[in-house]
This record gives C-alpha cells, sequence and structure tokens, in this order.
C-alpha cells in the first residue's frame, strides 16, 4: 500500500494561509492530508512529524518572506526528507536573487506572486492526485 | 564808412536805415583788419545838425569789444558743450535704467528658478524615498490582494462546483440539519495552525472512544478542527451516527467557507486600504500650500506602516507619540524627516533594530526624539551628517541628499535637529516651535457711552502683548449678539468689561444671562452706582469676577487680565 500523501502550506500570514487552505481543501480528497504552517519551527516540525508517520510529503507551498525563516531554507529541509517533493514559493513581489539560486540548485516547480490565480494552484494541485 | 564785411546783414540794414532817417543809434560790427585779423567794434552813432537845424554829418564813437565779443562767445560755445553733454548723459542716463531694470528682472528670474530648482530637489528627494518604499509597500499590500483574489476564486469555486455537488447529495432533511447547526455555530474565526492541530488531537481521542469503528477518524479531526470545533460537542456525536453525515458536514463545511472567505475579503480589502491612505502622508504636499495642523501620531504610524515590510521581520518600533498631539506645518515634508531617519536607522542595522519614538512638550516646542539601538555613527561622521552630499551609504542607495533635506525641512518649520550617538543607541532629536496659539483672542467691552469704550480699548492695547480682538457692543443686547458669533467661530473670549447702568438690560442681568448660557466666561463689571450689598451678591455667585468702581484704576483692570492671559 502507498504512503499516505500530504501538502503543507506556510505562510505568516493568516488571511493567506486560511484561503490558501480553503482554496486546496476545496479539490482535494480526503485521501491527501493537508496542513497549514505559519512559521518556519512550525513547518520544520511538521515535515519531521510526516516523515516520522509515514506520509510522503508530495508539495510544499511556502512563502518566502517568514519571521523566523526563509521559505527556500523550509524547502531544503522538506527535500532533505523527501527529494521527490514539488516545490513551490508564494511571494509578495518577484524578488531575490537567493529564490533564483534555489532554483538553479534545486528547482522550483512553480514560483507564484500574490495575487496569485487559483489555476495555477490547481495545475501544481491535481498531477499529485493521479 | 565802415568796414562791414564780417557784420550780418540785418545789423547792416539796420544801420544803413538809421544813417538814412538821421538817427542817433547804437549797435555792435564786426569787421576784419588789413592784416586779417578779426575785431569787434561798440559803435555809437549821433548825426550833427547845423544851426538851421539840418542834419549834415554824423559823429561816430568806436570802442573795440573784441575782447569782451570773443570771451561771450567762447562761454557760449561752453554751454554748447556742456548742454550737447547733457544730453549725452541724459541718453547715458536712460540706457542705464533700462539696463538696470533689465538686470534687476534676470535676478528676480534667477531667485524664482533657485527657489523653484530648491523645491525641486525637496520633491526629487521625496520621490526617491518613496522609491525606496515602493518594494515593500507593494509587498504589502500583495498579501491582502492575494488573499481577496483566492477568496472570491473560492467563492466562485464553492457556489459554482461544491454547492451544486453537495447539494444533489443532499435530502431536503439533511439540508435543514446542516442550515440549523450551522446558524447555532460560531464558528466565524478559524483557530491558528497550531491550535487547530491541538483541537484535532483531542477530537481523534474522542472519535476513537465513541467510535472506535470510524475508519476515517483521523481525516476527520482534521476536518472538525479546521473548522474550529475543540472537541466533540454532543451535535456532532448526534451527527457522527447518521447516514449522511459526510454529506451534512461538507454543506456546513462550505456554508462556514463562504462566510470566511468574506470575512477575508473584507479585511484584506481593509488592510490593502489603510496601507494606500498611509501613503497619503506624502502625497499632501503636491498642493499643501500652507502649514496646516494635523495629528503627529496617526502621521508616524503611517510612515510605520509603510516601512512595515522593513520592520515587521527582525525590527521593531514602538511609537510613544501620546495620541492627540496636533502639529503645525507641511506634513508631507515632515513625513519626509520620520521616514528618511528610520529608514536610515533600518539601513545601518540591516533591518535589525528597535525603534523607540517619544514625545514630549515643553510648553512651547514639540519635541520628537527617534531612537534606535543600531550601530554606532562615528564622532568623525556625527558633524558631517548634515552636510550636503555628504554619504556613508553604497553608490546608488544614497543620494547624500536625504538628511541634509531633513534639515532644512526642521529649519523650515524653525525648529532644531540633532543627532547623538553611542555605542548603546542614536538619537534623534527633532525640536519644533509651537505655533503661536491659532486660537484667537478676544475682550469683549460694554458701555452705551463710546468715550468710556475708547478709553478701554486704549489702556488695554498699551499693556497686551498678545494679538487679540477688541469687540465692543453698546448695550447688553447687542453684546449678547457679538459673544454668540465669537463663540460660533471658535474665538476664546478671554473677558467681557460690562457697564453696569445701561438702557435696556443692565449689567447685573447682562452678566447673568451670559453666564448662564456660557458658564466659563470671565465678567467685569464698571459701575459708579451698584450698591456694596449687590456687589457682594454677584461675586459669592460667581456671576462676575470683579466690580471695579467707575473711575477705575487702569492697573486693577490689566491684573485681571494679565492674570487671565496667563491661564490661557
Amino acid at each position: 500500500m502507498s504512503k499516505n500523501k500530504a501538502i503543507l502550506i506556510i505562510d505568516d500570514e493568516f488571511i493567506i494561509l486560511e484561503s490558501l487552505r480553503i482554496q486546496i481543501s476545496g479539490i482535494l480528497p480526503d485521501s491527501i492530508l493537508l496542513e497549514a504552517a505559519s512559521s518556519g519551527d512550525e513547518s520544520i516540525q511538521l515535515i519531521d512529524d510526516f516523515y516520522y508517520s509515514g506520509h510522503e510529503l508530495a508539495l510544499v507551498i511556502s512563502d518566502y518572506h517568514l519571521d523566523d525563516a526563509k521559505g527556500t531554507d523550509i524547502l531544503k529541509h522538506a527535500i532533505s526528507k523527501f527529494p521527490e517533493v514539488q516545490k513551490v514559493i508564494l511571494t509578495g513581489q518577484a524578488d531575490t536573487e537567493q529564490i533564483n539560486d534555489f532554483k538553479t540548485h534545486y528547482g522550483l516547480d512553480g514560483l507564484f506572486t500574490k495575487p496569485w490565480d487559483f489555476v495555477d494552484i490547481k495545475n501544481i494541485i491535481l498531477p499529485i492526485l493521479n | 564808412m565802415f568796414q562791414l564785411d564780417e557784420t550780418d546783414t540785418e545789423t547792416k540794414a539796420f544801420i544803413r536805415e538809421n544813417l538814412k532817417a538821421f538817427k542817433s543809434f547804437k549797435t555792435e560790427i564786426h569787421n576784419k583788419s588789413k592784416t586779417g585779423k578779426s575785431y569787434w567794434l561798440e559803435l555809437y552813432i549821433q548825426p550833427i545838425y547845423n544851426e538851421k537845424g539840418i542834419p549834415e554829418g554824423f559823429m561816430a564813437i568806436e570802442i573795440d569789444i573784441t575782447d569782451r565779443i570773443e570771451k561771450e562767445q567762447l562761454i557760449k560755445s561752453y554751454i554748447q558743450e556742456i548742454e550737447s553733454k547733457q544730453a549725452e548723459i541724459t541718453v547715458i542716463n536712460e540706457n542705464l535704467e533700462q539696463k538696470v531694470s533689465e538686470k534687476t528682472r534676470d535676478l528676480e528670474l534667477s531667485i524664482i528658478q533657485i527657489q523653484k530648482s530648491q523645491d525641486e530637489i525637496v520633491k526629487k528627494e521625496k520621490m526617491a524615498t518613496l522609491g525606496v518604499l515602493i518594494a515593500g509597500i507593494a509587498h504589502e499590500v500583495n498579501t491582502p490582494l492575494g488573499a481577496i483574489k483566492a477568496s472570491a476564486d473560492n467563492l466562485d469555486y464553492l457556489f459554482s462546483t461544491d454547492f451544486t455537488r453537495i447539494i444533489n447529495n443532499l435530502s431536503l432533511s439533511d439540508l435543514k440539519h446542516a442550515l440549523k447547526m450551522y446558524a447555532q455555530l460560531n464558528l466565524i474565526n478559524a483557530p491558528s495552525t497550531i491550535v487547530q492541530r491541538q483541537f484535532a488531537k483531542q477530537i481523534l481521542q474522542e472519535i476513537n472512544l465513541h467510535f472506535p469503528e470510524n475508519e476515517n477518524a483521523f481525516v476527520l479531526s482534521k476536518e472538525l478542527a479546521a473548522l474550529g470545533f475543540e472537541n466533540l460537542t454532543e451535535e456532532l456525536q448526534l451527527l457522527l451516527q447518521l447516514d449522511s453525515c459526510q454529506e451534512i458536514m461538507k454543506m456546513i463545511k462550505v456554508l462556514l467557507n463562504i462566510q470566511r472567505s468574506l470575512k477575508t475579503i473584507n479585511e484584506g480589502a481593509i488592510k490593502s486600504s489603510k496601507i494606500i491612505k498611509a501613503l497619503n502622508v506624502y502625497s499632501h504636499g503636491t498642493d499643501q500650500q500652507e502649514q496646516a495642523p494635523f495629528n503627529l501620531k496617526d502621521s508616524m504610524d503611517n510612515i510605520i506602516m509603510l516601512l512595515w515590510n522593513k520592520i515587521k521581520y527582525h525590527a521593531s518600533v514602538k511609537n510613544n507619540i501620546p495620541e492627540n498631539i496636533t502639529l503645525t506645518g507641511y506634513e508631507d515634508e515632515l513625513a519626509q524627516v520620520w521616514t528618511n531617519i528610520m529608514n536610515n536607522a533600518l539601513q545601518a542595522s540591516n533591518n535589525k533594530c528597535a525603534i523607540l519614538i517619544d514625545y514630549t512638550d515643553t510648553g512651547n516646542e514639540h519635541i520628537v526624539s527617534i531612537k534606535n539601538d543600531g550601530p554606532k555613527i562615528p564622532e568623525d561622521v556625527i558633524p558631517k551628517i548634515f552636510d550636503e552630499f555628504f554619504t556613508t551609504k553604497k553608490r546608488g542607495e544614497g543620494t547624500g541628499l536625504g538628511l541634509n533635506i531633513v534639515k532644512s525641512i526642521v529649519e523650515k518649520h524653525d525648529g532644531k535637529i540633532t543627532c547623538e550617538s553611542t555605542e548603546l543607541n542614536t538619537i534623534f532629536t527633532i525640536k519644533l516651535p509651537k505655533k503661536m496659539s491659532s486660537k484667537k483672542i478676544a475682550i469683549l467691552a460694554v458701555d452705551d457711552e463710546r468715550i468710556i469704550l475708547d478709553s478701554l480699548r486704549i489702556q488695554i492695547e498699551k499693556s497686551f502683548k498678545q494679538e487679540y480682538l477688541f469687540e465692543l457692543a453698546e448695550s447688553a443686547e447687542e453684546a449678547l449678539e457679538v459673544i454668540d458669533d465669537l463663540v460660533g467661530e471658535g474665538i476664546e473670549l478671554l473677558l467681557v468689561i460690562s457697564d453696569y447702568q445701561m438702557p435696556g438690560m443692565k449689567g447685573d442681568e447682562f452678566a447673568a444671562t451670559v453666564k448662564a448660557k456660557f458658564a466659563h466666561l470671565n465678567i467685569v463689571l464698571l459701575t459708579g452706582q451698584i450698591t456694596e450689598e449687590k456687589s457682594v451678591d454677584l461675586l459669592n455667585r460667581n456671576i462676575v469676577l470683579k466690580v471695579l468702581q467707575k473711575p477705575w484704576k487702569e492697573k486693577d483692570l490689566l491684573d485681571v487680565i494679565h492674570s487671565l492671559v496667563a491661564n490661557v
């Protein structure tokens, strides 16, 4: 039996996190676990929890600027536990060299700027459902 | 006959005529000697008569006047020369005047040009500051916009897809059940992610306890926690026993998500409009010609909001300015002062400093201090920080005009800016003098005798330093109208000086009427007729501040005024 899939979304702005959660939970079957986190610490904890509870982290969508971490650092941690994970950065402005550096080294499945389009989220999620 | 070669024709004709008529005459003639030398003669001719009285000859007396004539001619030529020089000078003068006025106009134009370019420099610096802020502001606005857009998409999806799918699987009684349950819930605020996970754990335990055979317990607990349930309530337990439990749950979830999406849209719109409004502190100036009052705390909060993107991660700002401080000045230019100082602190500390904004009122000055615990500004740099083109920033990061313009803006408000820096912290202190109370003060004098009013005016004028209005009324009735007008215009009526004995309403009745309407007004009664008893009564009832007997002493009146002014 294949592992239970999980998706992790991260943003320190609650209104973003909540609207993203409603968005994704609406198109997600019950079989896939959706978790939301509002800080780097929380995210690392959740990624480790997925790892030890035998979930397969299929997708991480993270804000870039967080109080205690950069979104790219969270993605790196996710890769270390789940090399196949899909990686998306959600940012308020298409900025920073760091994101491009990350993209060159680790690859990025999506770089969405706020306000983002639901279609982009669907396009990332749908392949995971199969 | 005479040599008349050099003499003009007119003179020659004159001589001939007189000779013919045998008249005596006097003239001047111009001759040339045989050597060719020119000479002038004054000539007196007298006819000579014989004994019969018939003229038979002439007697001529000649006086050489060459010297005199030559001198006269010389003087004439000098005069001519002087006149022609004067004409020249007039022309030169006229030219000069024109040139001076041209130069003056040029200078005036240059001054306007300089002022214009100074304004432009200030404007450019403002734009540069905005440019620095704009990326952060865009980020701050994009966040609520992101939430708004996602929520709108969610609503669209909920109505077009979820709703129809669920409705099809729902019986009418299930729908009623869902709506009833939803109506009783108060779960509009989604709990934080950490709290949600605690709820989920609790609910999972309870499901496992009450419904050990439920295979869906884990997902269900997550779902219920996300909806905001803390534990497995009785209603939930009843619901879980129903066959259509899943459909009803989904319906409740959709309804709740609709409500939450609407709330997010609302919050997001409020947040983004707040940020946009904050930008107003920068835009007032484009047409703000005169200094205007504004709330200092609000203005500062707006600046903090615009800098929030730099502050929120690792820095902090505490705005200790009290709520009710009103400053009069150019809000947009002062905004640049606050922005520049805070932005410098953030830049110097790599956005990792604690900024503390304090306010002190010294009575005649507003003192705003902006303190940060960032790196020390070296002692040799401090004296130069307000200089033009001085910058320690990298090329492209700063224009070197920032603090120079900050200083000029503070000085434009007649204020002073200083900077102290130690290992512990750096403090910028801005002292802005308070504007002379913009509230106008007035004194009202009421007397039916014009002469009394005039002498009051002169006495008060002599020893009153502040600007004030002196209002007159010749009757109590007129005075009541004047008071209403003054109060209506927001002018502070410092004192009413009233006569006692007037036609119509008397001074005591007038005072009582005024007091009944405006209890805080101070009234001095001027009188010759009032009884001691009545005056004590008026004073005791606090209707008048003082009763002065006519003729009053100037000092007594001014003492009253000065004590009132001191309390303004």
